[in-house]
C-alpha cells in the first residue's frame, strides 16, 4: 500500500474533490478519511472564529429569564358575544319588577363562558358555566373580585353577592382568561 | 450534548441548556454579523436580535439539527436590515446606494457554518488532540508535518499515529453532532 500521504498531498487531493481509482488513496482508508475531512473543512490558513465579549453572551442568556414569567402564564382576553340587555325585552314574559335577569356569553380561543345573573330583592345570584376547548386540560378557577370559585361536578359556578361584579377572570395553571369589564347599568330604550 | 438534546431541554425551559447553546454558536452568529460590514453597535444588536428571534420562534423550529443554518439565516437577515437602516441614514446626505446581490453570499455563510461545526467538535477533544487537529486543519497549506511536530513539541515519528487517533475521534464527534458528510462510505469502494 505504500507510505501514508503527507499533509500537502492530502490537501491537494481534497482540493481536487474526486478520489482517484488507483494508487495509495484508493487503498488506504485512513488517508481517504483525512481527505474527506479536509474536503469538508477547507480552512487552511484561516483564523479560528472570534468569541464575542462575555457581556453579549450574558445579555443573550438573560432572554430566557426575562421571558420566563410571561411564558408560564398566558394572558387571554375573552370577547362578549351575547348580552341579553342589548336585546329588546319581550314584555310580559318575565313578570314582576322585582326580578332582574341578565344573560351573557363570552368567548375566547380556549373557552366559552355563559353567565346568568338574577337579582331578587337586594341579592344577586350568579350561575356560570365554562365550556373548555381542547387546549385547557386543568381545573378552572373563577376569580370574582377577591373571591375564588371552583366549579361543581357539572362544571357550574354558583355564588351570591349584594353587588354585581365588574371584573371576572378565569384561571388555569398556565392561562389567565380575562372577561371584558362589565357594566350593570341598564340602557334605557326610547 | 447534541443540538437536539439541548433543544429539547430548552423547550422544557432549561436555562442552562439555553446558555450552552449560545456559548456553542456565539462565534458563528458574530462571524456572520461582523462580515456584513456593520458598526460594532449594530453587530451587537444583530447578535442580540438573532437570539431573541430564536427564542421567540422556538416552538416553530421543527428540526433542531438545522439550528446552525437557522441562526446563520436569521443573523444574515438581521444584518441586512440593520445595514439598510444605516445606509438610509447616510443616503439623506449622500447618493443612495442599493445593497448589491453579493451581500453575504450563501457559499461564504456555508463555509462559516462548517467552520463553526468543526470548532465545536474540536472543543470536545482532549487538549493534545485539540492542538494537533487545530494545526492539521488551520495551519497554512505549506506547513509540513515536521513543522507541525516541532510546534506541538512531539517527535516526528509519533505524529502519524497520534494524528490518526485524533482524526478518528474528531470524525466520530462530527458524525454524532449530525455532520454526515464525512461518514465512511465503505460500501462504495473507490
Amino acid at each position: 500500500m505504500g507510505k501514508h500521504m503527507n499533509r500537502k498531498e492530502l490537501i491537494d487531493a481534497a482540493k481536487k474533490q474526486t478520489l482517484p481509482k488507483s494508487g495509495h488513496l484508493a487503498e488506504c482508508q485512513e488517508c481517504r478519511n483525512a481527505v474527506k475531512l479536509l474536503e469538508a473543512f477547507p480552512v487552511f490558513g484561516a483564523l479560528p472564529l472570534n468569541d464575542v465579549p462575555k457581556a453579549w453572551i450574558d445579555r443573550a442568556v438573560s432572554i430566557i429569564k426575562e421571558s420566563g414569567i410571561s411564558d408560564k402564564i398566558r394572558i387571554i382576553k375573552a370577547k362578549l358575544v351575547f348580552d341579553s340587555w342589548t336585546k329588546p325585552q319581550i314584555v310580559g314574559v318575565r313578570g314582576g319588577n322585582s326580578i332582574c335577569d341578565r344573560r351573557l356569553r363570552f368567548e375566547s380561543d380556549t373557552i366559552s363562558f355563559d353567565l346568568r345573573a338574577e337579582k331578587r330583592e337586594k341579592i344577586w345570584t350568579f350561575m356560570a358555566r365554562a365550556s373548555k376547548k381542547d387546549i385547557i386540560e386543568d381545573t378552572l378557577i373563577l376569580a370574582v373580585g377577591r373571591q375564588r370559585f371552583q366549579a361543581d361536578k357539572s362544571g357550574i359556578f354558583e355564588w351570591q353577592a349584594s353587588r354585581p361584579p365588574k371584573n371576572i377572570t378565569l384561571h388555569t395553571k398556565t392561562i389567565s382568561i380575562g372577561l371584558p369589564e362589565l357594566s350593570w347599568k341598564k340602557q334605557r330604550s326610547n | 450534548m447534541t443540538d437536539q438534546q439541548l433543544w429539547q431541554n430548552i423547550l422544557a425551559g432549561d436555562e442552562e441548556s439555553w446558555a450552552q447553546l449560545i456559548q456553542r454558536y456565539q462565534s458563528l452568529v458574530y462571524a456572520v454579523a461582523s462580515r456584513a460590514g456593520l458598526s460594532m453597535a449594530d453587530i451587537s444588536d444583530c447578535f442580540q436580535q438573532t437570539w431573541v428571534s430564536l427564542y421567540n420562534h422556538r416552538k416553530n423550529l421543527t428540526n433542531p439539527s438545522r439550528l446552525s443554518a437557522w441562526l446563520v439565516t436569521t443573523a444574515k437577515r438581521e444584518a441586512f436590515r440593520l445595514k439598510e437602516l444605516a445606509s438610509r441614514t447616510v443616503s439623506d446626505n449622500l447618493d443612495s446606494q442599493e445593497p448589491d446581490g453579493r451581500f453575504l453570499p450563501d457559499e461564504e455563510l456555508e463555509h462559516l457554518e462548517n467552520q463553526a461545526h468543526l470548532e465545536i467538535a474540536i472543543d470536545q477533544l482532549d487538549r493534545r488532540c485539540q492542538d494537533l487537529v487545530e494545526l492539521f486543519f488551520f495551519a497554512p497549506e505549506n506547513l509540513s508535518y515536521k513543522q507541525i511536530a516541532s510546534t506541538l513539541g512531539i517527535p516526528m515519528n509519533s505524529l502519524g499515529p497520534i494524528r490518526k487517533r485524533c482524526l478518528e475521534r474528531l470524525r466520530k464527534i462530527l458524525i454524532k453532532n449530525g455532520f454526515e458528510g464525512i461518514r465512511n462510505d465503505d460500501s462504495n469502494p473507490l
